[in-house]
């Protein structure tokens, strides 16, 4: 049995904010039903790169990996036929996700107020921008835009150059997370007084989470938190390092002056290590330049693999600036967890995707490769809402399925 | 046991949550305090090492103070437990038993050493839904090694695509690996919970912080996608397409957010755009462009450069409020780089009501917080305390809900384990 057996999902999302939650619920065991259009198809089947260079909505690389295990219809929501079939699937569903943006769901009279008419414990799911209320609520941004007014590019960077991307797709990233929690516990909230609830959920808000500490410290102090690299206020090293090899790095990051003595021991103690100005942390982070150039010195000698292994058997935070080839093809850790599979798919074929950070010792989650366009239409109308075989026939002649 | 005066409206109200995690697992516990349920921050004796992360408060290094504990641990009650010490661990088994889940962050191995591993758990509670949270995960090769944000960001792939050319691989402002790994582990424990709904049975959940940041990076999926094309650090500009494009712009006073697209995605913002700095007289051959059928793919590097100077000019006659507001007012999507004051100061956040001022009796003050993760028509999603002080819910806890007695709560404070 999969955790999430029996669950029913309607997923309206697109791009990818929205398609990873679904995505994330149908590798541990919820049916995810995806609606598309194939006059308005999901931006990431018409992005690059595709399979064999192929230019085609079946061939894009990006989709599956925010879209694997789902099924998926392509129903034109422009036919009153084709709304019929959004609503008979809603009826059908537990929880119903859409990021179209404020008022984009009632254009077609599938909002709250009318999704109850059809499940009265409906569980609706707005994913958005900047939220559905406020001065910005309307704006259709990308996930920079979430990242730029959560504050995120403000403090990622140098402190001498302007702000640096990958709080690019940060919000798309977190916000699908934080969703699926919320849609969890709602789930239990009905189990346990039959009530559904509209959820309004916004990539700002939940980015904002996760700069807390920053906002508070000017809320407290006034303090306008700048970027500021690699540098840590609670860690010196903390930095990045040239290792040997064509870039090779390593990071090192030390919190006591224990853990220093011991780096100190394993550098062979050269003379300047025993400088007092490097002694406590307080003195190591202001002279932190001269310390990174001096560790530097040491570090491209080695390997970051070596190096890495080296100072973590001395109990010393260590790690490989690791590449994406670096992950797929040569990491033992990820290689013993199983994070990486390889997924069967009739136009991509042998296709590797990624897992997720979450083991569960009972019901693992188990990726499923990601739908054609309209794949499963036959098997939506026919085997979950019981359409008759001619009903299915005229639907598809109709153009109601498109 | 719930007290009185809590929101019942509030989605996870009925469970309890004993909260082990220091600053890698908080926001865990958070995002499940956030929506509703008890969770009880358990400490060492003295307080928790991540107590001493900064910022803190007025700028004074202080474990009672700091503001990095305040903001990730709000609606939580705290006590402190001694649970190497064997009374301390009889106690922990008490308080299991009447437990949802456990969530902790020690490693691998060492809640065994004391008997109180999950295996030995779910003997007390079968419904115990115990997430581990370590910088590899519970079992594989790495399982021992020490985790820092630096060192996930940079096992996790994040580094290596992060930064400009001629500076070091860079990680990302605040300790982002450990917001990835808390959020990871909310969904985990409530998938668990999800899977307890229906059958009765509790499981363990572990999380590795590189794979909850390896899931996050981009840098990966030219491997997968067989291309054999490993994306390096190049400053602010993404290849799209045969390009090299950037999303971030200066202006006169700072930065705003702009994204160049072609064809379908591009054509309502370039033809806004154009039509703006046409108005100033400046737009040149970017009114010869045919924005509508622009093919990204298509497009050499010379071209993008020079419409995209054009921009770069027309955006530097500005400051970052002229350019946000022109541009709303036009339905183009650009937004300025916030800084922590704009977001503070944000006229949109203001209006949804995302900010709660929450009272500090200790501090004789109140600090104003984000208040909400989502909205509800029927749940509420608030900040109703701030996070707790060193043992503040000791007498709470050990006196009223699991009913040990003044001598022997006094016996345990003198040994140091409580």
């Amino acid at each position: 049995m999969r955790a999430l057996q029996g669950l029913k999902v309607v997923d309206f999302t697109w791009v990818v904010a929205g398609p990873i939650c679904g995505a994330y619920l149908a590798d541990f065991g919820a049916q995810v039903i995806k609606l598309e259009s194939r006059g308005h198809p999901d931006l990431c089947r018409l992005s690059s790169p595709y399979k064999d260079d192929k230019v085609d909505l079946d061939y894009s690389l990006g989709f599956p990996v925010f879209n694997n295990g789902k099924n998926s219809i392509t129903l034109n929501l422009g036919h009153r036929r084709g709304i019929e079939i959004a609503k008979m699937l809603i009826a059908w569903s537990d929880v119903v996700i859409e990021n179209f943006g404020p008022g984009g769901m009632k254009r077609w009279g599938l909002d709250y107020d009318e999704l109850r008419k059809i499940k009265e414990d409906v569980i609706l799911v707005s994913i958005s921008n900047q939220g559905q209320s406020g001065p910005l609520s309307t704006f259709k941004g990308w996930g920079i835009h979430a990242a730029g007014v959560a504050g995120l590019y403000h403090i990622t960077g140098w402190p001498d150059r302007e702000p640096t991307a990958p709080p690019d797709v940060y919000p798309d990233v977190v916000t699908p997370v934080t969703t699926l929690c919320v849609i969890m516990a709602a789930l239990d909230y009905r189990q346990r007084t039959g009530r559904g609830q509209y959820i309004d959920i916004s990539q700002l808000d939940v980015a904002l989470h996760s700069i807390a500490p920053t906002i508070l410290d000017y809320a407290v102090n006034q303090n306008e938190q700048m970027r500021c690299g690699n540098h840590s206020a609670d860690a010196c090293p903390n930095n990045a390092y040239r290792c040997k090899g064509d870039e090779r790095w390593c990071v090192i990051s030390v919190s006591t002056d224990e853990e220093w003595k011991t780096l100190c021991r394993l550098m062979g103690s050269p003379k300047w290590t025993s400088m007092s100005k490097f002694s406590t942390l307080p003195g190591r982070i202001a002279n932190e330049r001269e310390l990174d150039e001096l560790m530097e010195a040491w570090t491209c000698r080695y390997t970051p693999e070596g190096l890495a292994l080296k100072l973590q058997k001395a109990g010393i935070a260590a790690g490989v600036v690791k590449t994406g080839e670096d992950l797929v093809y040569r990491d033992p850790q990820l290689r013993h967890r199983g994070y990486f599979s390889f997924l069967n798919h009739p136009t991509l074929g042998k296709y590797m995707s990624q897992g997720w950070p979450v083991k569960l010792s009972k019901t693992p989650y188990v990726v499923k490769r990601s739908p054609l366009l309209g794949e499963d239409n036959e098997f939506i109308c026919t085997k979950i809402l019981n359409l008759s075989d001619e009903d299915f026939a005229s639907l598809v002649n109709d153009g109601v399925l498109q | 046991m719930r007290e009185a005066a809590w929101d019942i409206r509030t989605l996870l109200s009925p469970y309890r949550v004993l909260d082990l995690t220091n600053e890698t697992g908080f926001m865990c516990g958070k995002m499940l305090a956030d929506l509703g349920a008890d969770v009880i921050k358990v400490e060492r004796p003295g307080g928790d090492d991540s107590r001493k992360i900064g910022p803190f408060y007025n700028n004074i290094s202080d474990s009672q103070k700091s503001l990095y504990w305040f903001a990730y641990n709000t609606n939580k009650r705290g006590i402190t437990l001694d649970i190497e010490s064997l009374a301390g661990r009889n106690i922990f088994r008490t308080l299991v038993g009447k437990a949802d889940f456990i969530l902790e962050t020690y490693a691998p191995g060492y809640l065994d050493k004391l008997e109180l591993s999950y295996s030995s758990l779910k003997v007390l509670n079968p419904k115990l839904i115990m997430v581990s949270i370590t910088p590899f995960g519970q079992t594989g090769p790495y399982k021992d090694r020490k985790g820092a944000d630096i060192v996930h960001m940079a096992e996790g792939g994040l580094m290596y695509i992060t930064g400009d050319p001629d500076r070091p691989p860079l990680r990302m402002g605040g300790n982002q690996s450990h917001f990835l790994a808390g959020i990871h582990a909310a969904a985990g424990a409530l998938i668990a919970h999800y899977y307890r709904m229906l059958t009765g049975q509790g499981q363990h959940v572990d999380i590795s912080i590189q794979e909850a940041v390896l899931r996050f990076g981009y840098s990966i999926l030219p491997w997968i996608a067989g291309r054999g094309i490993s994306e390096t650090r190049r400053g602010n500009v993404v290849l799209r397409g045969n390009a090299y494009q950037r999303d971030v712009w200066s202006c006169k006073d700072g930065y705003v957010l702009w994204r160049f697209m072609g064809g379908i995605w591009g054509v309502q913002d370039w033809t806004a755009l154009v039509k703006w700095i046409d108005e100033k007289g400046k737009a040149g051959i970017l009114k010869e462009v045919d924005w509508a059928t622009i093919d990204m793919s298509k497009l050499s590097q010379a071209e993008v450069d020079s419409w995209n100077n054009i921009v770069q000019d027309f955006f530097n006659d500005h400051t970052k409020d002229e350019i946000q507001n022109e541009a709303l007012k036009r339905g183009l999507k650009i937004l300025k780089v916030y800084s922590p004051k704009d977001v503070f100061e944000s006229s949109h956040l203001q209006s949804r009501g995302y900010w709660t001022h929450i009272e500090h009796p200790e501090l004789n003050r109140s600090i104003t917080y984000p208040a909400f993760i989502f909205l509800s028509n029927e749940t509420s999603c608030a900040v109703n305390r701030r996070a707790p002080l060193i043992g503040e819910h000791n007498d709470q806890i050990y006196k009223k809900d699991i009913g040990l007695s003044l001598l022997e709560a006094e016996k345990l404070k003198k040994d140091c384990i409580i």
